[in-house]
């Protein structure tokens, strides 16, 4: 029995501590507190034909270096294929190594009569995917970063799917949003006009006596670390390349697999970088993207082939994310956008505010009822209905669970099912007494007798719950998430608490003829 | 025995009534068809709040002479407040999509009155966005290194107070000076003076589904539902004999059917939230047939000479007055939600009011006659 009374209250105070103060506490859904929800569809296909593209033009630039010459070399987008015609039959084998060299995403078939096939391995597709994906989700990021919006949630919507969800609560213009979305990142190369970074603005700004020399301007680097450390660096006006300039960009590694990014400059591209590595050998470029500096690699050696790598201490992820954001200067990946929902900042506030009053009408009412047509058990249903309550809200603050609209509905609908437990239990009881049995065995008779009934009432409506919370989104996730909740606190407060609170009673009037029920 | 009310004698009656009501519900799902909302039709629906009284007839025709004589306006009634809708069409999802929201906005701005400047609307922004505009700014001159990512500044409390206070006094700021009046730096309210404006009218909600993931919902949300109606139905014959089950399910899809009808009948919409409420009734007006079965079930160990039908006919009685206060207590707060929940929560306590009554009918008058008929005309040879 102390055992009992010590678990109870350790849950509740658990419950209490867990969702004191409510505000902070509970998660609001974007329904509730405003905000922008959109459902994303990155097209793989833009992604496949790219690649595609890509492939083509590197093959038939290394068969023309090989001195191979064929008839024809074609992409088809809707099958994935490069075919090639016409290799002169002396060239054949020459032929099948340059496939086998620079055609490693491809399956080669041989048509015969110099004919060949090229189809893309399906481990490439599921690697281009998850680039395209990654790509995505890094622009989606870096865009929503300049909002400033506090807990965005950028995520991908089941582990296969092309799909994302983002929601940025506190925003109002989704207009304005899918355009900094959709459009192709805003990337610059520019040479560095002091060596170093800085630590701050200001201290940049002491340098130069509160100006800024002439011809220079001053970016942040990316937020580094978890205490998102900015450093500040001073570059020249002059842009030597934009994101227009470069082909593509891949993760890489050297001659001793250490990763580093390599990436492709078109023929604009070559022009440029070759006379800037040139001409400021030893010098530093500032790779920025979205007004931030990503990277400031020095240069080296002179390049003017269309290749050229950034090598540094990078990790495997480091380099990948380094190569996303160079491609993310030209247009990645077309996104559509299947779903976009906004909720304005004063309907969530009144629907909070009809619901917490509609969830108290009910809240009084029911236990109004219970006491009314119980008597003195009411007691012991309505303490068992608060604690529940309270255990309720503890479960959503514990899991992080989001309260959103339906979630209040079911929270509502919990006041009105949790009783039910206790109604079958007590009817069970005052059946027992008609039947001339002692308030002692009609308690515990009541108890178990009910006991099955109610299991298997409520393990039907979670079961409903479940496929609820499997196929719903966002706010019908949150009802489900409620409701199920609600029911496993409910059946934990008519059946345990609620026998402790009749135990308690017969404990105090072990001689009691009468059960007030 | 002493003699007791023959309320399972009245089956033959409740069954009939039932049969016809069913009847009726398919032929008012059929005929009316079922009323879908934007999530399952594609398209858009925009609620829409002005500051002064707008004519419904003006609104409509500017929405004609700008090219939507497709667009569905109405009132919500005793508000100065509109709900929009929009048929999608095939490509809305991409960058045209943006450009019918932005014709819209023009409409509102042209029905409302409201001047077309660049300055921020003080009336329309939510929170970030304000916040964000002071950050631009930055007219305390705070170290921009406090402002970095998710860090909460000076500039979030203001941004928070300002939308708090017009929400509380119903969505409209009158004049700039008094939301100025909330805020105590000087630099602040200089900079706002001078770049902001108010609108005379918000948008309090904007969804927009493409076709291909509303036909996508539509298929998971009728999954759904038949996949929870068949695990239910695997639980409960694993827990009680499959002539229960039929009896069960059978209640059950005449709980789903009654109640579909008469949410098609009173026009009501089918959306998401929606969908959770048919799941709960089907959860829920399980109970009380359940509670029900399990004493027919207890009866039937006790009693082996009194017939069938009576045994169904003593549970029944034994059992009517806790199905009907479980229902009571539930129906207590779905008729709250119903008339106090406000205007989202309305079409998702409908099917709720409508289930739960009829789901208590059912468990009484349905579920056991058919369970007495599986056993007599199935298993009594045994």
């Amino acid at each position: 029995m102390k055992f009992k009374i010590l678990f109870v209250v350790l849950l509740t105070a658990g419950a209490v501590y867990y969702i004191y103060p409510l505000k902070e506490k509970i998660n609001l859904g974007l329904d509730l507190q405003g905000g922008i929800h959109m459902v994303l569809q990155v097209e793989m296909k833009d992604a496949m034909t790219a690649e595609l593209d890509n492939s083509k033009s590197n093959m038939e630039s290394v068969l023309k270096d090989e001195k191979i010459d064929v008839t024809q070399v074609k992409a088809y987008p809707e099958k994935l294929e490069i075919m090639v015609s016409g290799v002169p039959a002396d060239k054949v084998k020459k032929a099948e190594k340059v496939f086998d060299d620079y055609m490693s995403r491809f399956n080669v078939s041989d048509d015969g009569d110099g004919a060949y096939t090229l189809s893309l391995k399906s481990v490439a597709m599921k690697e281009i995917r998850k680039q395209a994906m990654r790509q995505a989700l890094i622009t989606i990021h870096n865009r929503v970063d300049a909002y400033g919006v506090s807990e965005p949630i950028i995520q991908r919507q089941g582990l296969e799917s092309n799909r994302i969800v983002v929601e940025l609560p506190g925003l109002d213009d989704p207009t304005r949003v899918k355009k900094s979305l959709s459009e192709p990142g805003w990337l610059e190369w520019r040479l560095l006009a002091a060596p170093n970074s800085f630590k701050s603005k200001a201290d940049v700004l002491a340098a130069g006596n509160g100006k800024l020399p002439e011809g220079t301007a001053l970016f942040p680097s990316e937020p580094r670390g978890k205490a998102g450390t900015v450093v500040w660096y001073l570059v020249k006006d002059r842009v030597e390349l934009n994101g227009n300039d470069i082909k593509t960009a891949r993760r890489s590694s050297d001659q001793f697999g250490s990763p580093n990014v390599a990436f492709t400059l078109n023929q604009a591209g070559v022009t440029k970088f070759s006379r800037v590595t040139t001409e400021h050998r030893g010098e530093r470029l500032a790779i920025i993207l979205d007004k931030k500096v990503v990277s400031a690699p020095s240069i080296n050696e002179p390049i003017n082939t269309p290749n050229a790598q950034i090598t540094g201490h990078f990790t495997i992820d480091e380099s990948e994310d380094l190569a996303i954001k160079l491609r993310s200067g030209a247009l990645p990946a077309k996104m559509i956008f299947l779903e976009e929902r906004t909720v304005g900042p004063s309907l969530g506030r009144d629907s909070i505010r009809k619901g917490v009053r509609a969830a108290a009408m009910g809240l009084i009412i029911v236990m109004i009822f219970m006491l009314f047509y119980y008597k003195v058990a009411g007691i012991n249903a309505d303490l068992a209905l608060t604690l529940n309550m309270l255990y309720l809200l503890g479960g959503i603050a514990y899991f992080h669970a989001t309260l959103t609209l339906p979630g209040i509905a079911g929270f509502i609908l919990t006041i009105g099912m949790a009783v039910d437990a206790n109604v079958l239990i007590f009817e069970r009881i005052k059946e027992e007494l008609r039947n001339g049995k002692t308030p002692k065995s009609a308690i515990s008779a009541g108890f178990s007798k009910a006991l099955s009934a109610v299991l298997d009432g409520n393990i039907t409506t979670l079961i409903a719950a479940l496929f609820l919370f499997q196929y719903g989104t966002g706010p019908v996730k949150g009802f489900a998430v409620t409701l199920s909740l609600g029911i496993i606190a409910s059946l934990f407060t008519a059946i345990y608490v609620s026998r402790w609170f009749f135990d308690l009673r017969l404990e105090l009037t072990p001689n009691v003829k009468k059960l007030s029920i | 025995m002493k003699k007791e009310i023959n309320i399972f004698g009245a089956r033959k009656i409740a069954v009939t009534i039932s049969l016809l009501l069913m009847t009726i519900s398919v032929i008012i799902i059929s005929v009316m068809g079922v009323k879908r909302g934007v999530q399952f039709v594609g398209g858009s629906e925009i609620q829409v709040k002005f500051k002064d009284p707008v004519n419904i007839a003006d609104l409509r025709d500017t929405f004609k002479e700008n090219g939507f004589s497709h667009a569905t306006i109405i009132q919500i009634t005793g508000q100065n407040e509109f709900i929009i809708k929009l048929k999608g069409k095939a490509g809305d999802e991409t960058a045209k999509g943006s450009k019918v929201s932005q014709r819209i906005t023009e409409i509102f701005r042209k029905v409302s009155k409201e001047e077309k400047t660049s300055l921020f609307d003080l009336n329309k922004t939510n929170t970030t966005d304000l916040a964000y505009l002071m950050k631009t700014a930055n007219p305390l001159k705070i170290d921009e290194t406090q402002m970095v990512g998710e860090k909460r500044t000076v500039y979030d409390d203001i941004a928070d107070k300002i939308v708090q206070v017009r929400s509380d006094k119903g969505d409209f700021f009158d004049s700039i000076d008094e939301a100025l009046a909330l805020v105590s730096q000087p630099e602040v309210k200089a900079f706002l003076k001078k770049s902001c404006m108010l609108g005379s009218y918000i948008k309090l909600k904007e969804d927009t589904f493409s076709p291909s993931i509303s036909s996508e919902q539509t298929e998971k949300a009728i999954l759904a539902i038949v996949m929870a109606l068949a695990a239910i139905l695997v639980y409960v014959s694993i827990r009680f004999k499959f002539d229960f089950a039929v009896g069960a399910i059978l209640a059950l899809v005449h709980d789903v059917t009654i109640t579909l009808g008469m949410f098609v009948l009173f026009k009501q919409e089918f959306t998401l939230p929606v969908v959770a409420a048919f799941l709960t009734i089907v959860g829920y007006s399980l109970n009380d047939t359940i509670v029900i079965f399990d004493r027919i079930r207890e009866n039937l160990k006790i009693v082996k000479t009194v017939p069938l039908d009576q045994v169904i006919n003593t549970s029944v009685l034994q059992t009517v007055s806790r199905t009907l206060l479980t229902s009571l207590t539930t129906l207590f707060v779905v008729v709250v939600i119903f008339f106090f929940g406000g205007l989202a929560l309305k079409g998702f306590s409908f099917p709720l009011l409508v289930g739960i009554i009829v789901g208590t009918y059912s468990s009484i008058f349905i579920a056991s006659p058919v369970y007495y008929f599986v056993e007599e005309h199935f298993y009594k040879e045994k």
